[in-house]
């Protein structure tokens, strides 16, 4: 039996040829595709290379429920381990991208692991400095500005 | 402005729920864009404290609790600390639970002297929100009011906790209809004489049975009709219990040191199981009762310290047919000089069924190479017709092999 098949469009007009179960993770494209099916869906914010990578989270996470031989699906640790390491593969640029579509195409699990990983990049910084520096975030405080706010919030800054 | 700034607060809120609270509050000062997104952010932990005095935390929470945002917490995890005064856990508990607290952690093991003083507001026990409840330490008295009701609470880990009589702890079990999973500890002068788990809902239970300590008798009273697994530890032998049969346990971890093979009665219909004997009495009406067959267990994890060893996994292997998966630990540091054998080598020996028709792995840990422990396994290999894995790994203690020497002698 043939898989049904979708086509994403993105921002720079290239076309993706996508399973429907595999697409229909983002809660979006689930709706659009009821409403406007065996029409190309075109994603206007999204470049080509991060709609790349969400197709490949969305491959990757796809649970197919046909019960037949080749279910794509892994265990869940192995899951969790592979969520690690595709992320970690990403700079940061990028990574904000793949947050801003996971969060676009209404993606939960892709956004929680993309939240997760700048997440753990501000918790691995020392002071909020270097979490200025990583992000580059310009510090629009006065150092009394800042001595207040230490102030008040004592703990644990 | 950066990338980052540049996310909407919600987006900004939901990655600082994934840092720990220290970090998220130290955003603050980055911009005047973060200075207030943490004040959102619904999950609290107050757990570690390498970095700033007691007291600084104890201030940070008690001025910042009633002045956060978001109208749910999610959770608060709180380690307590000596220096904070039990009224004030009261009143930031009693705070969460306004703001709908839907998971509560209260960690206070090593606080204070004296008696338990810890009281917990009468809210919380009537709250509609709460999921998830952890209470640990013995200076948390558990005053349950009769008007307890936790309508959608799920797990309760109740780790040494006081309670303030004995009715205390049933009244609290009755009230939450929708409990799956409940951990207890327990410590020696805790007021609960009965502990009586009836909960028609109950899934997952770990409990443990005497500590020693206890100056009564105590009883045991266990109905669970839905559990799935079942975790107990046996410490004392003066109890009286009353534990009904639980149809639906696939798993259960049993630690025993007396007794407690009345239990098997009720969990006859386990699929995996671990045992770990070591009794201080050896006599044959520590044996489970005659007549009790686990058809379904597959997969039997058994740690034994007594020298009684072979006689009970005789047992075990006759009486569980479809067994597939055997793992053997004997570390035998009890021993007595006198013990009737098996002999595997016998002619007359019945073989289990389960090695014939079932067996596919068996692995033996801490093998001394007995005179015992070598015919058992030859046993095994000699019958287990449908066996595909074996292991069998040295023991590499130098004190227990002299021991285990000695033993051949007898």
């Amino acid at each position: 039996m043939s898989k049904k098949m979708i086509v994403l469009k993105s921002s720079e007009g290239v076309s993706f040829v996508v399973e429907e179960a595999v697409a229909r993770q983002s809660k979006i494209i689930s709706f659009l595709v009821e409403e406007f099916p065996d029409r190309e869906l075109p994603l206007t914010n999204m470049t080509s290379e991060i709609l790349r990578k969400t197709i490949e989270y969305c491959k990757k996470h796809v649970v197919e429920d046909d019960g037949g031989g080749d279910s794509s699906s892994s265990s869940s640790g192995d899951l969790k381990e592979w969520d690690v390491k595709f992320v970690a593969e990403i700079d940061q640029p990028r990574l904000m991208d793949l947050l801003m579509a996971a969060n676009y195409l209404d993606i939960p699990s892709l956004l929680d692991v993309t939240c997760q990983k700048v997440a753990d990049t501000i918790a691995a910084c020392n002071d909020e400095k270097e979490i200025r520096a990583t992000f580059n975030i310009e510090n629009d405080f006065t150092e009394e500005e800042v001595e207040a706010i230490r102030m008040e919030n004592q703990y644990p800054i | 402005m950066d990338r980052i700034s540049g996310l909407s607060d919600e987006l900004l809120v939901r990655i600082l729920t994934f840092v720990p609270t220290k970090f998220a509050v130290s955003t603050s000062i980055l911009s005047k864009r973060w200075e207030f997104v943490w004040t959102w952010v619904p999950k609290l932990e107050f757990v570690d404290n390498k970095y700033g005095s007691d007291l600084a935390i104890r201030d940070f929470i008690s001025m910042n609790l009633p002045l956060l945002k978001p109208p749910v917490i999610e959770s608060f995890l709180l380690k307590c600390f000596s220096s904070f005064p039990p009224e004030d856990i009261t009143r930031w508990v009693a705070t969460t639970v306004s703001r709908c607290i839907v998971e509560l952690d209260i960690d206070c093991v090593y606080c204070w002297s004296g008696e338990p003083c810890l009281l917990l507001p009468s809210s919380l026990y009537t709250c509609e929100s709460l999921v998830t409840l952890k209470l640990n330490g013995e200076k948390i008295l558990l005053d349950v009011p009769r008007t307890v009701s936790l309508p959608i609470l799920k797990t309760l880990h109740l780790g040494r906790v006081t309670y303030l009589n004995n009715d205390c702890f049933r009244l609290l079990i009755s009230y939450c209809p929708a409990l799956e999973d409940l951990v207890i500890e327990r410590n020696g002068q805790d007021n609960m004489k009965t502990v009586a788990v009836i909960s028609p809902s109950l899934q997952r239970l770990t409990l443990p049975i005497g500590h020693g300590l206890s100056p009564f008798v105590e009883e045991y009273v266990i109905v669970t009709p839905s559990l799935k697994y079942f975790k107990v530890e046996e410490y004392m032998l003066n109890y009286s219990y009353l534990v009904r049969h639980m149809p639906e346990v696939e798993e259960a971890d049993i630690n025993v040191q007396y007794y407690l093979f009345s239990i098997f009665d009720s969990i006859t219909s386990v699929k995996r199981l671990s045992l770990c004997v070591s009794f201080n009495i050896i006599s044959d009406e520590y044996m489970y009762h005659d007549g009790i067959f686990f058809n379904r267990l597959e997969r039997l994890k058994l740690c034994i310290r007594f020298d009684y060893w072979s006689k009970l996994l005789f047992r075990l292997l006759h009486d569980s047919p479809n067994l597939r998966v055997l793992n053997l630990c004997v570390s035998k540091y009890i021993r007595f000089k006198k013990y009737e054998l098996i002999n595997w080598n016998s002619s007359e020996i019945s073989v289990p069924s389960c090695l014939l028709e079932s067996l596919e792995t068996f692995e033996f840990a801490e093998y001394r190479g007995s005179r015992e422990e070598r015919d058992f396994v030859s046993f095994i290999i000699r019958h287990a017709c449908h066996l595909k894995s074996s292991t069998i790994t040295p023991c590499t203690g130098i004190e227990t092999d002299s021991v285990s020497e000695s033993s051949d002698e007898c």
